[in-house]
């Protein structure tokens, strides 16, 4: 009998009524077991056939639920099958192209080995510049014997030492940007095909750039740095 | 290709199902559901051999396209993409000609307001009486498509239709 005391509330159903939600989840179809406080599908079938007051709240319930699928938001007949023949034909070519590799979620961008040539040879332009002379140099200043008389070795061409430096700090500058860019930038992707997406978003105009770059220099600044390689 | 030739199948037996739970979900983006179609069919093939057989094949294919539509609409909350609004305010019209009646007036403010008490509800009891009105799923499939219990969706939909008659009363509820 504990359960019809637990029943009871003031406005609530009569002692001998199952609650409303019991009902209406036997009306819906299965009895959830654990929350059937003793009542049966058959008891309930039993007290529904004989009891008013439980069959005016499952037609409430059942009018609501009607109702409410009328007026479904989504009108279904508006997408005809043309609509639908158009999306399965997407879906089938999407499926027809060669499937794309599994980029990881979060990476650094892919950078072309073209790029990567260019910069190793920037770098050594760098570095062979700091160590070869910039300016004529006596050979008896570099440990030749004594007994030979050279006439000191006038640089060819060599751009003066306050335009070298101003073109080295630059070159650094930009190889600095370069690598900023290929190393440290991540992308925020969530997904699998917008990582891909944002790779070849993202390669492109950098490979694009570094070259853009490199044509800028050669033409002025670098001709000079790349002589004394 | 046999393999593809029986995909292409299954994905024209489903797709109005998984198209109209993704616009359903959210709220009558069409273009996102479109998208959420089309990639829920491209996850399945890819994850064709993980299919067990445990569920049907349209619960697992919803499962997948409830997830989507999860990630694309937190997406697209983040990225303030919100659904395209009428100039009252109220969402776009889902295909509908314009009202042209009193009594398709109130139609459409009684199908408004339904809208808007489905999507005012918690999420999961929202998804639960999306799939129960809409997609007549048994409880089991919905369920499956969720991944809770049968009882915990049975719980969610009465909870569901108890607030919605509270919100709709009288404006949804017929006499």
């Amino acid at each position: 009998m504990s359960r019809v005391v637990s029943l009871f509330r003031p406005g609530g159903p009569p002692m001998s009524c199952p609650p409303d939600p019991l009902l209406l989840l036997h009306d819906a179809g299965e009895l959830p077991a654990d929350i059937a406080e003793g009542w049966t599908e058959a008891s309930l079938r039993d007290h529904v056939g004989a009891c008013r007051r439980c069959r005016r709240v499952l037609a409430g319930w059942q009018r609501s639920i009607d109702s409410y699928r009328a007026l479904d938001p989504i009108d279904p007949g508006s997408f005809d099958d043309a609509f639908f023949e158009d999306l399965a034909r997407e879906v089938d070519e999407a499926l027809g192209r060669s499937p794309a590799p599994v980029v990881p979620l979060r990476r650094r961008p892919a950078i072309p080995p073209m790029a990567w040539a260019a910069a190793a040879v920037l770098v050594l332009a760098l570095a062979l510049g700091r160590l070869l002379p910039s300016e004529g140099v006596p050979v008896a200043d570099v440990g030749e014997s004594p007994d030979l008389a050279v006439e000191p070795v006038a640089a060819v061409e060599a751009p003066p030492a306050s335009a070298e430096e101003a073109l080295r700090i630059e070159a650094q500058a930009l190889g600095r940007s370069w690598l900023d860019d290929a190393l440290e930038e991540e992308l925020p992707v969530a997904d699998e095909a917008q990582a891909m997406a944002a790779s070849a978003a993202d390669v492109y105009p950098f490979a694009t750039s570094l070259y853009d770059e490199l044509d800028e220099l050669s033409r002025d600044e670098l001709a000079s740095l790349f002589t004394q390689l | 290709m046999g393999d593809r030739a029986a995909f292409s199948a299954l994905v024209r037996e489903h797709q109005r199902s998984v198209f109209f739970l993704a616009l359903r979900l959210s709220r009558g983006d069409e273009q996102l559901a479109r998208d959420v179609a089309q990639k829920t069919f491209l996850q399945a093939w890819a994850r064709r051999a993980s299919f067990r057989g445990e569920s049907s094949y349209k619960t697992w294919l919803l499962r997948i396209t409830s997830n989507l539509c999860s990630n694309e609409l937190r997406r697209a909350w983040r990225q303030r993409e919100l659904v395209p609004q009428a100039p009252d305010g109220a969402p776009a019209e889902l295909g509908r000609t314009d009202p042209t009646s009193d009594a398709d007036l109130d139609e459409q403010a009684r199908r408004q307001a339904l809208r808007d008490a489905v999507h005012a509800l918690p999420d999961r009891q929202r998804r639960v009486a999306i799939l129960r009105l809409y997609e007549d799923l048994a409880f089991g499939e919905i369920a499956d498509v969720l991944g809770i219990t049968a009882n915990n969706a049975k719980v969610s939909f009465h909870h569901a239709v108890k607030k919605l008659r509270a919100a709709l009363e009288p404006t949804v509820e017929a006499p």
